[in-house]
């Protein structure tokens, strides 16, 4: 029993919904390339607490924050690593540099921009990879900045700016589908003005393509925009019935006879189902009559 | 005659088929067809293309009778004849196959805004080497309110005893939301284990 | 392997030979379009999927109430007929006929069809 898996499967996108969702923390490690060229597999290991990542790295020794700020040039990797003896445990090393004054509020926010923002972002692009997610690991602190950044929103940031979104076709919500809203009230992600379009017309039944043609978009473009706010938790596929089958559906009869998927269907009824009935069809399944 | 209608829908090679074949006294009214397309291959040989009709007669006057839809998305119309008729319905939901859980919150977003029975999650498989865990599976299909989240049962689609079981499960939730709907709402969630 | 493009020069012709047919599609058992020269707006994938179930829940009535092995299928609106003819064990026929359409004449051109039709699948 694991959380583990493809990412042809199971995308990333859809594994940060889940990790947020559930409040998990625990170490995600990503090995891209395939079964058939083992040579190219690399780890990305994103480690995440309640939900939440909280630092990105290449290596799992705990010296890739040292790298990092090496590479900014503000310390020397050996100055870096010294310091990083020093933090007190538990204590995530870019709080007790900056503690120190040795690094500011600003550089710090650099600091996780670069770590896991620019590193996370990228491995959206990996075709495909492996993914296991173990909960049974310590957050080394000395990769940690003490900033964290909800799985979600580094979502929306990565998917903002793939451009090859092949390996991602089939689990984009089709064409024909609608979009219902999933949140109570406006979304509290920041979302850019196509984005809000979209989902102001998250009512359950526009089909997709409809609202392409409303808002003057490419049909592709608007699944793909779809698919990045139903893996934020905005919204909901809602596959339609009978839409696309026939140029004249208004007029068929058949069709006039189903409701409208925003008023569901009236329950059937179920007084005809008495208590007796239930009671002895749960007697008989149980083996007591 | 008194009949209740169950629906058993989830994505292809869930186990849905089986599920009814497991127990139905009637040999089961079958739609099976060859499969040509690569996912549905990739599963199993057969694949239904109608629904599948199984019926539990427990007494003279009452029946209990089981449908079972088509996995693929081609075969929506089917989902919707039968879901409009159900007075409840079970969603499989293969354990170790994550590439479905998507596809599974599709499906059930689709029944639950043509119907408003009540309904169980079944998971399946469970044995598999892969398989999710438990208590992560509400999540990744999307059930995250644990106020309003529906039943989760543990199933074995093979055996008639773990069917039977997880039928239970959905009439007591059956009962518990008529009940409800009388009654004031009450937060109620279980993870029961079925099998 | 099945020769697609042969198929739609037979669907083609069937389709602009016969008065009154608006459409046709070869389908296989499990609801997946072969060839389709369907009107615009109808979706292949649908069709076909709704042709298989048709066809099976036709099959079924066939063995449960003894009537056979079917042949043909035939839906008969006041806007038209739908009319799908087994076409082996592989494919399935489907014609889409107009409320005017002469049915002895689309009958024998689907009969003739259907032959066509069986040559390329085997």
């Amino acid at each position: 029993m694991a959380i583990t898996g493809y990412l042809a499967e199971f995308s990333l996108a859809e594994i940060f919904q889940f990790l947020e969702q559930s409040h998990k923390t625990g170490l995600l490690t990503i090995r891209g390339g395939t079964d058939r060229c083992p040579s190219l597999t690399q780890g990305h290991y994103i480690w995440f607490r309640q939900g939440e990542i909280v630092a990105a790295s290449h290596e799992t020794g705990g010296q890739g924050l040292c790298h990092l700020i090496n590479r900014r040039g503000w310390l020397g990797y050996r100055a870096a690593l010294r310091l990083s003896e020093s933090c007190p445990p538990g204590t995530p090393l870019g709080l007790y540099l900056k503690s120190q004054n040795i690094l500011g509020a600003d550089q710090l926010k650099l600091l996780f921009y670069t770590q896991v923002m620019q590193q996370v972002c990228s491995l959206f692009a990996l075709e495909d990879g492996s993914f296991h997610f173990n909960s049974r690991v310590t957050i080394p602190s000395t990769e940690l900045t003490g900033l964290s950044a909800p799985a979600m929103e580094v979502t929306l940031a990565g998917l903002r700016v793939l451009r090859d979104w092949s390996a991602l076709a089939d689990k984009l919500p089709d064409a024909h589908s609608s979009l219902i809203n999933t949140t109570r009230g406006r979304p509290t992600l920041r979302l850019k003005s196509t984005e809000w379009q979209i989902w102001e017309f998250a009512d359950g039944h526009t089909p997709i393509h409809k609202i392409a043609h409303r808002l003057n978009l490419p049909i592709e473009k608007v699944r793909q925009i779809a698919f990045r706010l139903i893996v934020v938790g905005l919204m909901e596929e809602l596959p339609l019935l009978g839409e696309n089958l026939s140029v004249e559906s208004t007029e068929s009869p058949q069709l006039e006879t189903l409701p409208s998927v925003s008023e569901p269907v009236p329950q059937v009824q179920e007084n005809e189902l008495s208590h007796s009935f239930l009671q002895s069809l749960v007697g008989f399944l149980t083996g007591r009559n | 005659m008194q009949i209740m209608r169950l629906i058993v829908t989830g994505p292809v090679g869930a186990g849905k088929s089986t599920f009814i074949q497991s127990v139905s006294e009637i040999q089961v009214v079958d739609t099976d067809r060859r499969a040509t397309d690569a996912t549905t291959l990739s599963l199993k040989h057969k694949t239904t293309v109608a629904f599948d009709f199984g019926r539990l007669q427990f007494s003279p006057k009452m029946a209990l009778h089981l449908y079972g839809t088509p996995g693929q998305a081609r075969f929506d119309f089917m989902w919707d004849l039968l879901i409009c008729k159900a007075h409840i319905y079970m969603l499989l939901v293969a354990a170790h196959r994550p590439h479905e859980f998507r596809y599974a919150r599709r499906m059930l977003s689709f029944m639950q805004h043509r119907s408003r029975a009540p309904y169980i999650v079944g998971i399946t498989h469970t044995d598999k080497e892969g398989a999710w865990e438990l208590e992560d599976l509400p999540i990744a299909l999307g059930l995250l309110d644990e106020t309003t989240r529906p039943p989760l049962v543990v199933v074995n689609p093979r055996d008639a005893e773990s069917v039977k079981r997880s039928i239970v499960v959905l009439i007591r939730h059956f009962i518990q939301q008529r009940k409800d709907q009388k009654a004031p709402p009450r937060a109620a969630t279980a993870v029961t284990i079925a099998s | 392997m099945i020769n697609v493009e042969k198929l739609n020069n037979v669907l083609q012709s069937f389709v602009s030979g016969t008065a009154d047919v608006q459409g046709a599609a070869v389908v296989t058992p499990d609801g997946l379009p072969l060839a389709t020269m369907l009107p615009s707006g109808m979706d292949d994938e649908r069709v076909a999927a709704m042709s298989a179930a048709i066809l099976s829940l036709g099959e079924r009535i066939g063995k449960e109430l003894v009537r056979g092995l079917v042949d043909r299928i035939f839906v008969q609106g006041d806007k038209g007929y739908g009319i799908l003819t087994s076409c082996g064990e592989d494919a399935v026929f489907l014609v889409l006929a107009g409320e005017s359409a002469k049915q002895g004449l689309v009958m024998l051109e689907i009969k003739r069809t259907v032959s066509e039709l069986m040559q390329l699948l085997v």
